[in-house]
């Protein structure tokens, strides 16, 4: 916090509390993403669900994963992304146990959580500001809070005049999960050797994916109530076991042709293995990650 | 008490209400008092009819510690008053919600009081005459609010030469001129422009921007005064204001990259024809117009959230006052006001907030987006007419109100395409009666006391087919005070009000997982907030002026019949407020201690991890069942002053605001995991130096 006087003014600065924390650093097994295959289901199809799960190289692996549908809608005041009631088992349907899954995505998700109305007179759900609805998927770990995947499940248009609804059928392209190229490394403009970093270096991590992966999609917009095209914006979340990262996530917004985003990880200064967890992100719901063993020597 | 004379002859002690005529005689000035100074003396603080109201001079309330020399600020010390947040401007009277206020200037209503910082008011003070605060059970004259009122009463112009007044400051300079153009016009110009957004910014920690708004502000004012004929005067006035904010916060990810850009002014132009008749009967005829408007952009990651409102106002209020019996004075009026409001708002349904909703400092918004546009109409047109009956001792003031209110709306539900949308029209009739008595159980001892029914239209904002409900009906409220005043001696007084506010029909969010189609909102909340407040007066005594108020209070709000009753977001159960000064020749010293306990909040008991948005969300305990960290603040302020020339004088002034430096707890904070708790601080200290200029 700066403070200075001017003149005859002394105003020290209101102020926020410093947690001192590092929101990049794993201590404790946690899920990081889960991936969907495919990428937007439609309701009452199978679906591949994995989870990407991050446990520091000194904790004991975790136990799989329980996995469950919550058929509990969120009412619109809530500006969690799931109803408090996915917190309690009663609204839980359950969809399996262990890293991968095959679940059928229930098929009243366009009812519950999408435009469609179990009768008339009732307010349809309003999408997200890519135009997507999304079926909740939680996810236990054993020691961890509970995570939630949001299945983007494909609906339709409802609130919009029929022929707008069907030109948009025929035009929207259900999301693919984007995907990661390989991790590019430097040390000081040089390319780095992951299972020899210098303690203490300052590692430039690089990660990029295709153009195709950028997908443009067709959104409806309620405020000039037509078709419009919108572009994916990417995001790149960064986790590690050990040493520090910059920044704990990046990415690229919707109009930046970028394909490719950084970070830097300052090893720690003993030596050491240290694990890097990345996860990419499409902002319809799409995801790929990876992970890389880093190996500090002295 | 200084007396007080009125156009129709009566001689009042000061400090009642000016309820006949209007001031005309000049009143003898003290001797380092400028020309400027209102030509009616009010002096201090003291309940008028009802008890509840409480009136100052703004010459009086200017000087008074943390009001910054601006007399609308002192509003924030009177008993029944709740403390707003730093820099929200609001106003919190006995429970009320601040959005249920209403705020007049000369009978015009304007849509706020303060500045988006709270820091100054949106009415140059040199220009006023009068601040008149009443927390509730007001009489029938005024309506459409269902909290309080807050009546600021400009002032009649000098009658001489030309005049010439700056005051320049840490936060803002401001320039009132004033001269007489012939003997029956005067008038007078205003200009106030901010800059303490820029002197925070050079002089204080980067994060002051992040977590509180401090706008660059500004407003101006005009008045001219035409003396007709004998006991007959038309003013012609403008007001206006506006405020403005940007904030951004970069980030390398786009999706927590935030920004916020808000602006709202509000302009008025009234007349205001005032006649007293050779019998001491008076009419007052005010007609006005004006624009509102109010923007919100903002943008959360990639999730916008916009509100775009753009008024325009009208209304005329006429009132005949007359003695009709020697015990007897009736006032028959008349209050029109008109909104003809376009909207439009784009993003989450929860920005902007409720009160009411759950949520922490700086958590995203949902998801969930729409859209929409719509126009709603509401006009308002309500008789009144009151009577001042004076029995012996006992004085009894019976009133009814009328409010009629045709309100509509351009779309009952939501637009599908460009299919011509369907408007909503109602009509609404309240039939309000008040009542205000007083009895004078001797010389020294007065029991008081007020009752009535209130209602207010439900907000333009609130009537959209997609974010609110088009069909939504006026909320309604029940005010009971009563209380005792006592003259412990010529210039010492003690008061104790206790009050009581009933709230129906108020217009909450519907909580249903799945509501009905344009039924977002609903009016089912219910509320009540009651207590006592106490005030230990001095009023000016060898130099020495100041009081004690303490209001113990408590509102809730149940939101829906099966829903649980919880504290109000505002409830603050003990505020306290000390202010003294001592004027000692040229010098005035001045001290105010302020503590109000915190507001409530829901705590966050567990943290849930949004894989899609790779971020933890709060899980909440029960509705504001926390509190904030209690508030205190001592604040000093000393002046001098000196005497230029026969009418001139310089006022130089230094204000300390937190003179002990306490960090009081203003928000909490919580890390991005929702195992720590922290508590956002409010500034610790803040110097305010400046001078003023009168000539």
């Amino acid at each position: 916090m700066r403070a200075s006087a001017v003149l005859l003014t002394l105003a020290l600065g209101a102020c926020r509390p410093d947690f001192n924390e590092d929101e990049a650093l794993v201590t404790a097994p946690r899920v990081l993403a889960v991936k969907s295959e495919p990428a937007e289901a439609t309701p009452g199809t199978p679906t591949t669900f994995t989870g990407f799960v991050a446990a520091p190289p000194s904790v004991p692996s975790p136990a799989s994963p329980v996995w469950s549908f919550c058929m509990a809608p969120k009412p619109p005041t809530v500006d969690n992304v799931v109803s408090p009631a996915c917190l309690d088992s009663v609204s839980l349907l359950p969809a399996g146990e262990g890293f991968t899954i095959m679940a059928p995505t229930p098929s009243a998700a366009c009812t519950l959580f999408g435009p469609n109305v179990a009768a008339s007179g009732f307010r349809p759900r309003d999408p997200d500001v890519t135009g997507g609805y999304f079926q909740p998927l939680r996810v236990d770990l054993t020691g961890a809070d509970p995570a939630f995947h949001l299945q983007r499940v494909q609906c339709g248009l409802s609130a919009a005049p029929a022929d707008i609804a069907s030109e948009f059928g025929h035009e929207y392209v259900p999301n693919d999960n984007p995907h990661l190229a390989p991790l590019i490394s430097t040390i000081a403009g040089h390319d780095a050797d992951l299972s020899q970093i210098p303690a203490g270096a300052q590692v430039e991590l690089t990660v990029s994916w295709p153009a195709a992966d950028v997908e443009s999609y067709a959104y409806f917009d309620p405020a000039l109530q037509a078709i419009t095209t919108r572009r994916e914006s990417m995001r790149v979340a960064w986790y590690v076991s050990a040493g520090k990262l910059r920044t704990q996530s990046s990415g690229r917004a919707e109009g930046d042709l970028v394909l490719s985003s950084g970070n830097v990880w300052t090893a720690p200064n003993s030596s050491g293995s240290a694990t890097l967890w990345i996860v990419l992100r499409d902002s319809r719901g799409g995801v790929d990650f990876a992970v890389h063993q880093l190996e500090v020597a002295r | 008490m200084s007396p007080v004379f009125h156009s129709a002859g009566r001689l009042r002690t000061a400090g009642l209400v000016l309820a006949t005529g209007f001031a005309r005689a000049a009143r003898a000035q003290a001797p380092t008092e400028p020309s400027l100074v209102p030509e009616v003396v009010v002096s201090g603080v003291r309940p008028a009819r009802d008890g509840a109201e409480v009136k100052l001079t703004a010459a009086r309330a200017r000087r008074e510690p943390g009001t910054q020399g601006d007399p609308v600020k002192v509003i924030e010390n009177l008993a029944g008053v709740g403390r707003a947040a730093f820099g929200s401007g609001q106003l919190v009277l006995w429970g009320a919600a601040p959005e249920d206020t209403r705020v007049f200037v000369d009978g015009v209503q304007i849509p706020q009081l303060f500045h988006g910082s709270g820091i100054r008011s949106t009415i140059n003070g040199d220009l006023l005459q009068s601040v008149s605060l009443t927390p509730g059970a007001y009489g029938a004259d005024y309506g459409r609010g269902i909290g309080g009122l807050v009546r600021l009463e400009t002032r009649d112009l000098p009658r001489d030469g030309s005049h010439v007044l700056l005051d320049v400051n840490t936060l803002d300079g401001a320039a009132l001129v004033s001269a007489v153009l012939s003997e029956r016009v005067r008038f007078a110009v205003a200009l106030r422009y901010g800059w303490l957004d820029r002197v925070l910014t050079a002089v204080s920690a980067p994060d002051v921007g992040e977590s509180f708004a401090v706008p660059h502000y500004r407003d101006y004012q005009a008045k001219v005064q035409i003396a007709l004929r004998e006991r007959e005067s038309l003013d012609l006035a403008l007001l206006g204001s506006g405020d403005d904010l940007t904030r951004t916060v970069h980030d390398s990810d786009p999706a927590l990259a935030r920004s916020l850009c808000t602006s709202s002014s509000f302009q008025r132009v009234y007349l205001r024809y005032r006649r007293v008749f050779e019998d001491a009967a008076s009419v007052e005829v005010v007609p006005w117009l004006g624009r509102d408007s109010k923007r919100m952009n903002a943008n959360f990651g990639a999730n916008p959230a916009g509100l775009d409102q753009r008024a325009l106002r009208f209304g005329l209020r006429a009132e005949y006052r007359s003695r009709i019996l020697p015990s007897v004075t009736m006032r028959l009026g008349m209050d029109f006001d008109g909104t003809q409001a376009d909207l439009s708002r784009a993003g989450s349904l929860l920005i902007p907030a409720r009160e009411g909703d759950v949520s922490v400092f700086g958590q995203p918004p949902g998801d969930d987006t729409n859209s929409d546009t719509w126009r709603a109409t509401a006009l308002n047109l309500a008789p009144y007419a009151t009577l001042d009956w004076n029995i012996g001792p006992l004085t009894l003031s019976p009133g009814l109100r009328i409010d009629g209110y045709l309100l509509e709306t351009s779309r009952k539900t939501p637009r599908v395409g460009q299919t011509p949308s369907i408007g909503q029209s109602a009509l609404e009739a309240e039939l309000e009666p008040r009542l205000a008595a007083r009895f004078r159980l001797s010389s020294r001892v007065t029991l008081f006391g007020s009752m009535g029914l209130y209602s207010q239209p439900p907000a333009p904002a609130d009537l959209s087919a997609v974010f609110g409900t088009p069909t939504l009906g006026p909320e309604s409220a029940s005010h009971a005070t009563l209380g005792e005043s006592i003259e412990v001696t010529s210039t010492l007084s003690a008061h104790v009000t206790g009050f009581y506010r009933s709230l129906s029909e108020l217009t909450v969010r519907d909580p249903a997982p799945t509501p009905h189609l344009a039924n977002s909102l609903v009016s089912s909340g219910e509320g009540r907030s009651y207590g006592v407040q106490f005030l230990v007066r001095q009023r000016p005594w060898h130099g020495f002026f100041g009081w004690l108020a303490y209001t113990v209070s408590r509102s809730e709000r149940q939101d829906t019949p099966n829903a649980n009753e919880r504290l109000f977001d505002y409830d603050q159960p003990n505020v306290v407020t000390f202010v003294a000064s001592k004027e000692q020749a040229n010098w005035t010293f001045g001290v105010r201690l302020r503590y109000a306990s915190g507001m409530p909040r829901t705590p966050v008991i567990a943290a849930l991890f949004d894989e899609k948005h790779d971020r933890y969300e709060p899980v909440f305990g029960s509705h504001n069942s926390d509190r904030l960290p209690d508030f205190w603040q001592l604040d000093v302020r000393v002046e001098r002053n000196f005497l230029l020339g026969r009418s001139g004088r310089l006022l130089a002034y230094v204000e300390l605001l937190d003179l002990t430096n306490r960090a009081n707890g203003e928000e909490y904070a919580y890390s991005a995991d929702y195992t720590q708790r922290g508590v956002i601080t409010g500034l610790p200290f803040l110097g305010v130096a400046g001078a003023r200029l009168e000539l």
